[in-house]
């Protein structure tokens, strides 16, 4: 089971490397509802923030899975801008250790010719220690150009370590500590 | 519900293949070069008295107590893995005894420039931003999977932008771009090529840690880094894909290390320039390599290491460029591990690793990976020549051998460029015709028609080559213009071998100058030196309908030019049609099928649909007589490469792309091209001409002004002289030129 498991996570990273991730049918349609977290059942809603500056910045925002009890073991997650011109300009890991390396992004769903920036991120870890409660699983590093940039973040889905899907929560913010915060 | 499905099914073939890959227990010892005299060392075995490619094969033979003897001498050292017994083999594989360097003791050379002091009897050493290189490659069948790790760093007082123009490839498909700056690691996404431009600069003016990498040529990329402060470091990881080329027996795994200084030709803006250290921008092209002058030396290394899962047996591996230590897996004689010698890790010459498989268990095969939907996927095809095809005789020949003798072929690579000749006259046949036509700045040849091939003919074409000696720059547009242009004689096959290192800037105009002048000839390439431009030799090649092939400065020229004349010999294969046996197949790439030569197997990449089965037949006409190649299409038991297809198929695409905007007419083909070349490059995350890797670490704002660019110097490739390929005229082409003119 734990190397049905091994091998469904790799497949997961690689599926999502080589393209053949895609949204389910009806998630680019109408707005997300307003609210704080997405469930991993893939109907909930996203957590919205506001930008605060002008001009052209580069800025990261933070993205948070809250799994409760359960040990997160992998994720996806998609990430976009609902206001201002934002470039995605790189991606990085979370805070535990299980998820610092850089979770890979589908180019596809990015280049897919949208007017504004649509990101899908994944990871999964074969760890022995896994992050429960909420944790950073990325960072994402943007650039951004006019009015203040505004994002929503749904979860797609998030496994446990024995391999099953479990519940958990995902919302975004402003990277604490970043290059705003030095000169 | 759909995405679990389809992570199930890629997951647990992926296991099979990380399983494949590097998860063996073997043991790995490494040897210190005591020198030949310490070893027995023997010629190895030939089956006709030729010696292809194992003069500088030396077969280490050990005591029967070894290691145990040896660990106690202190002279090996046992890194892991269970004993080795007494009975396994080691091969060591090490360069040739006496080092093939010019007669002459000249500067330039890449092996001379690391001992040859500067006027002050010492050697310098310059500070650059790259310290370091590391490579790592794992093979599985026929593709490699190469990480290229780049450890810059800021050795200089104030912050600096690090600037370096390094080869890859020219079939990389490069698709994984990783920035470190200290304990975290950014993945940098693909851009399109301009809009990645503007995000660098941009970042960089405000003081980001940013890095940018883009390409210049299928084989030649500019990495740049901003923002590195004083003392610190940067990592940049880079991940491509390619496929291996198979002859003769064997696979060639190369992994280019340095760029030879091109020509560009008077007038020509958009080339790659070559200058010295320091002085940047005289060669007056956009994308330059400064190279390090005669006494300096800049501490820039490279470590290499190479996992090979064959598939099959592995007979023979050698590498003729580096000295190596080999590792065969003591149970499976399909697997073995490669590492460059510490000592040989100086960055001046391709690093080229051949390993000959057992002949008869090369066969014509189907790879396939489902996409994630299950209803269809990527597949690539090897078509092998049926063994029979060298009872076949060939036809009278035309052949026309087009020699570069510019500045940058002095010394070893024009004694190179001889022998082969020498050779290939001594293997024309009654009823052949031959021409030489060397080039540098201008083009001569032998006579005003071709030779016939009698003894007297040859005699004429001995003494021709011989007095050929180098200098000037490259105009082989002058060369291609004069092999190319004169009168065809129908009764005789055309084949016209350029013996070349490539060194040009202007790839394009000699491609499109080549493929609008072939008519029924054909080309074959012959790449001559340490480090030769590989994308134009396969390029040529290619278009041309023929093969290429490469003399390393350590090699048998003259055994190269055997098996050319061995391939040539016998008819190709042409007219090739693919029935996929009911199969749905699209996209097939490269678009126009080769020719299928003895020893040089076609490969092709698609996508299909629907399931596989039956037979695959592969059709053509070979001496006139219609031929059939049967392929089973059976996807079970194959050794089959998750997650590297559909990179390799984007890769082959953009390739056919590229063709298509090189050779079609008019504005609007090259640009529709161009768009469609973008388009596959960003769905499939890959570098190509239009595309660039940009990694910004937002959190990472230095103080102060951007600071100064340096660009990292390289090493001149062995073999090359400074002087007459950096210095003078030959790289600077024109624009010298013009500067003394009167």
């Amino acid at each position: 089971m734990v190397r049905l498991w091994v091998a469904m996570l790799v497949g997961l990273a690689v599926a999502l490397g080589a393209r053949e991730v895609s949204p389910r049918a009806g998630q680019e349609a109408g707005a997300l509802p307003a609210g704080g977290e997405a469930s991993a059942s893939g109907d909930g809603h996203a957590a919205e923030r506001r930008g605060t500056q002008e001009g052209a910045r580069f800025e990261a925002i933070d993205i948070f899975v809250d799994s409760g009890v359960a040990a997160l073991a992998a994720y996806q997650v998609e990430a976009k801008a609902t206001a201002g011109d934002v470039r995605l300009v790189g991606v990085e890991g979370g805070e535990h250790a299980a998820f610092a390396p850089a979770p890979h992004y589908d180019p596809a769903v990015l280049h897919a010719g949208r007017m504004r920036e649509r990101i899908v991120i994944a990871a999964f870890s074969t760890a022995g220690e896994l992050p429960t409660g909420r944790t950073r699983v990325a960072r994402l590093h943007v650039r951004v150009t006019g009015e203040q940039a505004d994002y929503a973040v749904r979860l797609e889905t998030a496994g446990g370590a024995d391999g099953k899907r479990i519940q958990a929560k995902v919302d975004w913010a402003a990277a604490a500590g970043g290059a705003g915060d030095r000169k | 519900m759909r995405m679990w499905t389809r992570a199930v099914g890629l997951g647990v073939a992926l296991l099979g293949i990380a399983a494949a890959v590097g998860l063996q227990a073997c043991q790995t010892v490494g040897l210190k070069a005591t020198g030949p005299t310490s070893a027995q060392a023997a010629a190895s075995g030939s089956r006709d008295g030729k010696v292809p490619w194992a003069r500088t094969h030396s077969l280490i033979e050990y005591p029967s107590d070894w290691p145990a003897h040896a660990l106690k001498r202190g002279e090996l050292r046992q890194e892991r893995g269970p004993a080795f017994a007494a009975t396994e083999e080691l091969w060591v594989i090490q360069k040739a005894v006496e080092p093939a360097t010019p007669a002459e003791d000249v500067p330039g050379s890449g092996a001379l420039v690391t001992k040859q002091p500067g006027s002050d009897g010492k050697e310098t050493q310059v500070p650059v931003p790259l310290k370091h290189t590391d490579v790592r490659a794992s093979i599985t069948g026929y593709i490699a999977t190469v990480n290229v790790k780049q450890q810059f760093h800021n050795p200089f007082s104030t912050k600096i932008e690090a600037v370096y123009v390094f080869p890859l490839p020219e079939n990389a498909a490069v698709n994984e771009f990783l920035m470190t700056v200290g304990e975290r690691t950014i993945r940098g996404i693909i851009r399109e090529k301009e809009e990645a431009k503007k995000i660098y600069e941009e970042a960089r003016s405000q003081g980001f840690v940013a890095s940018l990498l883009t390409q210049e040529r299928p084989n030649i990329f500019t990495q740049s880094v901003a923002n590195i402060e004083p003392g610190k470091a940067i990592d940049i990881d880079i991940k491509y894909y390619h496929t291996l080329s198979y002859h003769d027996g064997g696979f060639d795994f190369v992994f280019p290390m340095v760029l030879g200084p091109r020509f560009n030709p008077p007038g020509f803006a958009d080339g790659i320039g070559a200058a010295g250290r320091g002085d940047g921008g005289s060669s007056g092209q956009k994308t330059e390599v400064q190279y390090l002058k005669p006494g300096e030396r800049s501490g820039h290394d490279i470590a290499l290491e190479v996992e090979i899962d064959a598939g099959v047996s592995i007979e023979k591996i050698l590498s003729k460029s580096h000295t190596v230590a080999v590792l065969r897996d003591s149970e499976d004689s399909s697997k073995a591990r490669v590492k460059l010698a510490a000592e040989d890790s100086i960055p001046n010459r391709d690093f080229v690793l051949r390993y000959a498989v057992a002949g008869d268990r090369i066969k014509s095969a189907l790879l396939t990976q489902a996409d994630a939907a299950g209803r269809g996927g990527y597949f690539t095809l090897m078509i092998v020549p049926p063994a029979d095809m060298k009872s076949l005789e060939r036809s009278p020949m035309e052949v026309v051998f087009v020699v570069d003798r510019s500045g940058s072929m002095s010394g070893r690579p024009m004694e190179q460029a001889r022998a082969a000749i020498e050779r290939g006259l001594n293997r024309l046949q009654p009823g052949d015709s031959f021409q030489v036509i060397d080039f540098a700045e201008t083009a001569s040849t032998l006579g005003p028609r071709p030779v016939e091939a009698t003894p007297a003919g040859i005699r004429q074409g001995l003494a021709y080559s011989a007095q050929l000696n180098s200098g000037g720059g490259t105009m082989m547009l002058t060369g291609m213009k004069a092999a190319l242009d004169f009168p065809h004689d129908p009764r005789r096959l055309r084949v016209v071998s350029f013996l070349t290192d490539g060194y040009i800037g202007n790839e394009a105009e000699i491609l499109r100058a080549m493929y609008e002048r072939l008519g029924a000839a054909r080309v074959f390439s012959f790449g001559v030196g340490s480090a030769t431009n590989r994308y134009l030799l396969a390029e040529m090649a290619r278009l041309g309908r023929g093969a290429v092939a490469y003399v390393g400065l350590d090699e048998e020229a003259g055994d190269i030019m055997d098996l050319f004349f061995d391939r040539i010999s016998h008819p190709a294969m042409t007219d090739l049609r693919v029935d996929w046996g009911g199969a749905r197949v699209s996209e097939v790439y490269p678009a126009r099928t080769p020719d299928l030569f003895v020893g040089r197997p076609v490969l092709l990449a698609g996508r299909y649909e629907g399931p596989w089965g039956g037979t695959i037949r592969v059709k053509g006409l070979a001496a006139g007589v219609e031929r059939e190649i049967e392929i089973a299409a059976d996807a079970e038991g194959q050794a089959v490469a998750k997650g590297v297809l559909p990179a390799v198929w984007a890769r082959m695409k953009i390739a056919d792309l590229c063709d298509r905007e090189l050779l079609e007419a008019g504005p609007r083909a090259a640009e529709e091209a161009q768009g469609a070349i973008k388009r596959v490059a960003l769905e499939y995350g890959l570098m190509s001409a239009y595309t660039s890797f940009v990694a910004v670490d937002s959190m990472t704002r230095t103080a102060g002004e951007f600071g100064v660019s340096v660009v990292q110097p390289v090493e001149v490739p062995a073999g090359v002289r400074y002087e007459t390929a950096v210095g003078g005229t030959a790289a600077t082409g024109g624009r010298q030129k013009e500067d003394n003119r009167p």
